[in-house]
């Protein structure tokens, strides 16, 4: 399957909108930090495949997978969630914890579960194509 | 038991934590301590002392303040979409649960639904008409500017034969012309009649409806032609050269649409008129007929213009700015009181909608009133199920309050049950209201004015549908309250329904009420019905039965002699009675319901008239021999007219009794003279009294006079045959070889003319019956719902009575009285307000007191009938209950 798509400077930024899932700046020039929003979204919809986690289980696990090379700033991690939340990606609930008390566990939900795959697909193919271009210059 | 399925929902754990949950703040700041927490326990397990572990933590973690502040305001902005997603989704899943509730109750719904769509049906069906009719703007430029003008005549409002001049005298030239000259009140005053004129052409003579029009007219009516001209001033004048306007439908349809039509002639009544304009499309002054084919100028004949009291004309006219219509008729009035030197006239000056409409507007409202009063009974009616229903269903909802269901969720699906049974109401209601229309209007009798323009009314249907629609939720709410507020486990614990003790007592005042106005509707319908019943049951003096009238217009100019009218009469009578299968024939100058009337004073011999003392009034016939005898009208004295009364012998007479009852006290006037039309008459003979414009109407004065001595231009054969016999057919042929230029203008069964004399009486007790009898209808199933339920929740209670040794028949007994208690208390409130129905209908009725007993009597009857009915099953099956089943608990 041909996952790269035409190169073209216009398609690139509409690819990496796109990537920022971020709709309000559709068809805008996007700026490091939506581009790193949507990344961070893109990466915590990828952790809560797995299961329902909490926001600081979500932390570590993406400390530890991209061994300690993603390191999200908690700080922005929440904001994310709760605004995935918002738009219906994540559901959260308060289980008991490991700690044995109440913590807020986030879960994908099946819209979460759609973005995750349309993202996924759009990610790779965006990758691909910088990485072209970066190899053949 | 049906369960909502969102009740169980844990997969929603805001449901079933609502109330718990804690405020936002307090769920974030839990959220980060729990992370910070992590956090400080992880770096501590990498050996990092405690306190320092925490700062690192909280160092790592950001802005933290900042980032709180940031959640909580996200967090309130996903609650309240939440909120709205899930308010969305739960009302949508109540209006799904609800459709499955009331299919599973599908006698409930359907009566429920029945209901209220007969309601909503019958008064949007009613006021679409009254709108119609009523209320909807002429349509001309402003419409409440236009208005009618009338002479009144309060003095001769006494006389019978002549009391429908007292409100509406017509005007004549002289009237007219004062008015036009003297006038600051009135602006564009123009005089129109609708008439009838014999139009000859390639269709060979055919009598057709006109408008004669004066040249102002038009103005008044803020038209002009499509094209040609107006009529003109001196169209409209004595022997001006005759112009004629065609309307637009007739120039589409007889002149084939083409403009070469003006300057074509058209004859009208042999004389040839020119046609100077075609008048805008759908153009009518008379709403309750089509568009005339042509409008005539009037005052061009010469009856119309010297003499005063030849007043054959409408008038209409706009206020002048700043004029009302009263100082418009004061002034009127004064302008016609000096020319006419008689200070007992009046004017009326009303809005043209309002005058034409003056005789249907009082029956249409008061149908809109019976209708109005069957969609309130519907109301009350489905109040009383929905009732009904919450308070068999209270164990319903007890479970379901128990499974965690909040009391505004229950009270939310019990909305969306009720709503989805008056949006279903609804719906079937609009197509009720259409065919009931559609009937209503194919089924009205007078041709009443703009009723073919009715349509279904978008403003009443929604109000119809707010008034079901806020019935359903307001009666609809209550038994769901109640239900939320008992406590579930009692409930549970006692079995149906014994929660909502409160609700019977609501119940029972609502089938009062619905009683109570059941029993105004149908007192008002009994009352018209037993009306209607002694008005068809009055011998109008004749027999009608196997009589037929033909009715013949002969062509004025060339019919002015008296010979020659004798002689085409004549010859007519012979031809028609030698018709096959033609028994007898005879011709007047009118005939009893069909037509024909005309009257005049009658002077009585050796009387004299002195000061205000004038000739009264008397109804004149001109008939030939055998006229009493085919209409089997009775003799009282004296002879009847014989072939020898003819032209050149003793002019003779024969009166009617009620001729007799006011001008001879009665004595018998045999043998006396009377002057009519200028010629003194022996009196002849002594018939009875025959009906003549309408059942109720008194029997009026009235003179005959053989058709030979003095022969009448209008001919109203009256003819024996037995049915199956053409007449119309044969009739024309003859004239076609006989006169081709006379019309026949309606050839009828005196029977049918007779029906049609009650026709509107009819319509509206055959309207307000049905509405009476749905009222019954509905009475009945409420009353049987509310018994039923009653029964049902008091089994337990029946049982225990069964078991200490009550018999069936007592507790059969102790549940009807109960019931008949209600009923008893319902038609006595009923009685008041059926006086008060009986006030409102008092002016359509034809000897019928308003409060007849009979009609009192047979709808408190009707109602205790059927509610007796209704209560019987239910009652019966609390009889037969099982005492020992009962007490098991089962």
């Amino acid at each position: 399957m041909e996952l790269v798509p035409t190169i073209s400077p216009v398609r690139v930024s509409n690819l990496s909108t796109d990537i920022t899932t971020n709709s309000r700046y559709r068809g805008h020039m996007p700026n490091a930090r939506d581009r790193l929003r949507g990344t961070v979204e893109l990466l915590i919809l990828r952790t809560l495949a797995w299961g329902p986690r909490h926001g600081y289980a979500i932390a570590r696990w993406l400390e530890e997978s991209s061994n300690d090379a993603i390191h999200v700033e908690e700080g922005s991690l929440y904001p994310a969630l709760y605004r995935m939340e918002k738009r219906n990606l994540v559901a959260s609930d308060w289980q008991t914890s490991e700690l044995g008390r109440p913590a807020k566990f986030y879960r994908l939900t099946a819209a979460g579960r759609r973005e995750l795959a349309s993202e996924t697909t759009d990610w790779l193919a965006f990758a691909a194509a910088v990485t072209r271009v970066l190899k053949r210059a | 038991m049906p369960t909502n399925p969102q009740d169980r929902d844990d997969n929603n754990p805001d449901e079933s934590r609502g109330l718990l949950r804690p405020p936002v703040n307090k769920r974030v700041s839990n959220e980060l301590a729990f992370h910070i927490e992590m956090r400080t326990r992880e770096l501590v397990a990498k050996g990092i002392p405690e306190s320092e572990a925490r700062q690192r933590a909280v160092a790592a973690f950001g802005d933290f303040d900042g980032v709180s502040a940031q959640l909580e305001s996200l967090e309130r902005a996903t609650d309240r979409s939440v909120r709205r997603t899930r308010y969305f989704s739960e009302l949508q899943q109540d209006v799904r649960f609800a459709f499955r509730i009331l299919r599973r109750r599908r006698a409930f719904s359907v009566v429920a639904i029945a209901t209220l769509a007969l309601g909503i049906g019958a008064a949007t069906a009613i006021y679409s008409i009254v709108d119609g009719v009523l209320l909807k703007p002429l349509p001309f430029a402003d419409p409440d500017r236009l208005v009618a003008v009338w002479i009144t005549q309060p003095k001769l409002a006494s006389d019978p034969i002549i009391s429908w001049l007292a409100e509406a005298t017509p005007m004549g030239n002289e009237d007219f012309q004062a008015i036009r000259q003297r006038t600051t009140t009135l602006r564009d005053i123009g005089l129109w009649t609708p008439s009838a004129a014999v139009i000859t052409s390639t269709n060979g003579a055919e009598r057709l409806p006109v408008t004669v029009a004066s040249h102002e007219v038009l103005t008044a009516l803020r038209e002009r032609v499509a094209f040609g001209r107006g009529f003109q001033p001196g169209d409209d004048a004595l022997n001006a050269p005759p112009v004629a306007l065609v309307s637009h439908e007739a120039w589409e349809t007889r002149y084939g649409a083409d403009s070469a039509v003006l300057g074509r002639s058209v004859s009208v009544e042999g004389t040839a008129f020119r046609i100077v304009g075609v008048l805008p499309a759908g153009l009518r002054v008379d709403r309750t007929a089509e568009p005339t084919p042509y409008w005539l100028p009037a005052l061009r004949d010469s009856g119309d213009i010297p003499a005063r009291h030849n007043r054959n004309y409408r008038a209409i006219a706009r206020l002048a700015p700043g004029a009302t219509p009263r100082g418009a008729a004061q002034q009127t009035a004064q302008i016609l009181r000096s020319i006419n030197n008689d200070t007992t006239l009046r004017a009326r000056v009303v809005e043209l909608q309002v005058d034409e409409t003056r005789k249907a507007r009082q029956p249409l409202f008061l149908l809109l009133g019976a209708a109005g009063l069957l969609m309130l009974i519907a109301c009350v009616n489905v109040a009383v199920l929905l009732l009904g229903e919450g308070s068999v269903r209270a164990k319903e909802f007890a479970a379901r309050a128990a499974l965690g269901a909040g009391s505004a969720r229950l009270a939310r699906q019990l909305l969306a049950e009720s709503i989805v049974i008056a949006f279903a109401g609804a719906i079937v209601g609009s197509g009720v209201a259409w065919v009931m229309m559609r009937g209503l209007v194919s089924l009205a009798p007078d041709h009443l004015p703009g009723i073919d323009a009715v349509g279904l009314d978008v403003r009443v249907l929604a109000f119809t549908i707010s008034c079901a629609v806020a019935t359903g939720v307001l009666f609809g709410i209550v038994p769901a309250v109640t239900a939320a507020r008992t406590r579930a486990a009692s409930l549970m614990r006692t079995g149906t329904g014994q929660s909502a003790r409160g609700l019977p007592g609501l119940q029972r005042t609502l089938i009062g009420v619905e009683l109570a106005l059941s029993m105004m509707l149908l007192v008002g319908a009994s009352l018209l019905a037993r009306s209607l019943d002694k008005l068809t049951t009055v011998d109008p003096g004749f027999n009608a039965d196997g009589l037929t009238t033909a009715t013949i217009t002969l062509p004025w100019p060339r019919y002015r002699a008296d010979n020659d009218i004798r002689t085409l009469g004549l010859e007519l009578y012979r031809r028609i009675s030698a018709l096959p299968g033609v028994e007898r024939v005879s011709l007047s100058s009118s005939a009893p319901f069909v037509g024909g009337a005309s009257s005049s004073p009658v002077a009585l011999e050796g009387h004299e008239y002195r000061g205000g003392d004038q000739p009264l009034h008397t109804q004149q016939r001109y008939v030939l021999p055998g006229y009493f005898e085919l209409l089997g009208m009775h003799l009282i004295a004296g002879r009847l007219f014989q072939d020898g009364d003819r032209d050149g012998a003793e002019p003779v007479a024969i009166v009617s009794a009620a001729e007799v009852q006011r001008d001879f006290a009665g004595r018998s006037p045999l043998g006396l003279r009377v002057k009519q039309q200028g010629t003194w008459r022996r009196i002849v003979g002594v018939v009875a009294d025959v009906k003549y414009h309408g059942l109720a109407i008194q029997d009026e004065a009235t003179i005959y006079v053989p058709f030979q001595q003095n022969p009448n231009g209008a001919f109203y054969f009256v003819i024996r045959a037995p049915s199956g016999v053409a007449i119309e057919p044969a009739v024309k042929a003859i004239l076609r070889d006989l006169e081709p230029n006379a019309v026949v203008r309606r050839v009828v069964a005196m029977n049918t003319a007779v029906a049609q004399s009650y026709a509107s009486e009819r319509y509206r007790t055959t309207l307000v019956s049905a509405f009476g009898v749905m009222a019954a209808l509905l009475a009945a199933v409420g009353m049987y719902g509310v018994t039923a339920r009653a029964a049902a929740s008091r089994t337990r209670e029946m049982g225990i009575r069964l078991a200490l040794g009550g018999t069936s028949g007592g507790v059969m007994r102790l549940m009807l009285r109960e019931a008949m208690t209600g009923v008893a208390v319902g038609l006595a409130a009923g009685i008041p307000a059926a006086l008060l129905g009986g006030r409102i209908v008092a002016p359509y009725l034809f000897d019928v007191t308003p409060s007849d007993p009979v009609s009192f009597g047979g709808a408190a009857g009707l109602l205790a009938a059927v509610t007796i009915a209704a209560t019987a099953g239910p009652a019966r099956r609390a009889g037969t209950v099982q005492p020992a089943s009962v007490l098991r608990g089962d």
